[in-house]
């Protein structure tokens, strides 16, 4: 189907653009093309935004890392200051397609599309961005929980855009751990993701975060697992007893990649990842 | 729109539509047939070209994104006569069989060995992840892409354009 594909080169254009008409925007193109492709959106206009991104992509900026929406899951994932700060998004940004992909799937349009399986979020729920919204009139800034309400539904209102996300540094101290289970290493839709950073001091759990994909209507941090956890060692009775929690933290649906049942077993047994794998990221 | 583009490092002008997609844009109307058309929804890997020097996928791109980008397919490998050192690894290694995955793979090996002359095989393995071969089994294109690594290293040669 015939649509209009503009690229604006700055801000100004791109306001302008998005006062008419239904419209989409566009960073990377591999899952909006994908879903005209197969007739679920059919825009009049598209809007690609990569033009109107000033360098750099990745920067520091005092206690706070800057990413712009635009930047590249590539460039993430062999950005130096992501690897130092937050390995579990690097790890996670590895994780996305395959090469190609990479090169051109952008870390704004995995915010945006808010699928309940989007690898990078799973790091991104456990880092907290702040996400920066822009349109003509204002810049708002908005925490990326409160931004997706639900599988493909945001907080972005028409006019707006994505331009950064903020991530505040955490310790050093913090280990870090992604994980994807699906049928194929590459191109594939995860059965079920989970990661985790986590604080340990003489094997108790000082502070924990972990979070889940695939197995609930969007990305969710198991906040009752991680209550439980802090203050606790991994032995196998708390273990056991945080496996029992999970389960209540999910809501898993079956779908042509797994059933709900499986999904309930594969995010129970991810567990037992918990701590076992202190320094992934090396 | 009016289309300023290097291909295969040829410099064109075009009036296109700007929605066009990459892939059909190289196909036909300029006729290099090298870049294939496998899935058509970014799971394969055939259609790979390289923007700029980065594999992307032909398919997923519209032509209004690549207005003065550098695009290089399969056929802008080759000088003249030699085929590049990658190509010419696939047909002694025998990391051809049909033949429609090849030039994917090539593209993808070839970025690959710019960044990274001298990658293992699991490092190789890793980077051609996003292309489908159902011929080959993958040893012979890893044998390929590992030959073609020895010798551009050891003959300096340089990779792309």
């Amino acid at each position: 189907m015939a649509f209009e594909l503009l690229v604006p080169e700055d801000e100004e254009a791109l306001f302008s653009l998005m006062e008419e008409k239904d419209y989409r925007l566009l960073a990377g193109g591999t899952d909006l093309y994908v879903q005209m492709e197969k007739d679920l959106l059919s825009p009049d206009r598209v809007i690609d935004i990569t033009e109107v991104m000033a360098e750099p992509k990745i920067e520091e900026k005092k206690e706070k890392i800057s990413i712009l929406a635009t930047a590249t899951f590539q460039e993430i994932a062999e950005s130096l200051l992501i690897n130092r700060y937050f390995p579990v998004l690097a790890q996670s940004a590895l994780a996305v397609g395959a090469t190609q992909l990479r090169n051109m799937a952008t870390i704004g349009g995995n915010i945006c599309n808010a699928s309940p399986s989007a690898d990078s979020l799973i790091a991104l729920y456990l880092l907290n961005p702040e996400l920066v919204l822009k349109s003509s009139s204002r810049e708002r800034q908005i925490a990326l929980e409160d931004f997706i309400t639900g599988p493909g539904e945001t907080e972005l209102f028409r006019g707006e855009y994505l331009k950064s996300l903020e991530i505040s540094k955490i310790s050093e101290d913090f280990s870090h751990y992604f994980e994807k289970v699906g049928r194929r290493n590459a191109l594939d839709i995860s059965v079920c993701t989970m990661g985790y950073i986590l604080k340990e001091e003489d094997g108790i759990i000082e502070e924990l975060r972990l979070a889940y994909g695939a197995v609930a209507p969007t990305v969710i941090r198991a906040t009752s697992v991680e209550e439980y956890l802090e203050g606790k060692r991994l032995n196998q009775e708390n273990v056991a007893e945080a496996k029992k929690l999970v389960k209540s933290e999910i809501s898993p649906i079956s779908d042509i990649r797994g059933s709900a049942e499986y999904r309930e077993k594969v995010a129970a047994r991810l567990v037992e990842k918990i701590g076992n794998n202190t320094d992934s990221s090396q | 729109m009016q289309l300023e583009i290097t291909v295969n490092g040829k410099h064109l002008e075009r009036k296109v539509d700007g929605d066009q997609r990459l892939i059909d844009f190289l196909r036909e109307e300029l006729g290099f047939t090298g870049v294939k058309e496998g899935c058509g929804v970014g799971e394969c890997g055939a259609c790979t070209v390289l923007i700029d020097g980065e594999s992307v996928l032909s398919c997923l791109t519209r032509v209004a994104q690549v207005d003065g980008k550098e695009v290089l397919t399969v056929e802008g490998l080759a000088e003249g006569e030699d085929l590049h050192p990658v190509q010419q690894a696939f047909v002694e290694t025998g990391g051809v069989q049909c033949g429609f995955c090849t030039p994917g793979f090539i593209m993808v090996a070839v970025e690959l060995l710019e960044r990274n002359p001298d990658p293992s095989r699991e490092e190789i393995r890793e980077w051609i992840e996003g292309n489908i071969c159902r011929c080959t089994g993958y040893v012979k294109i890893v044998d390929a892409i590992e030959l073609a690594a020895e010798r551009m290293r050891t003959e300096g040669e340089k990779v792309g354009t």
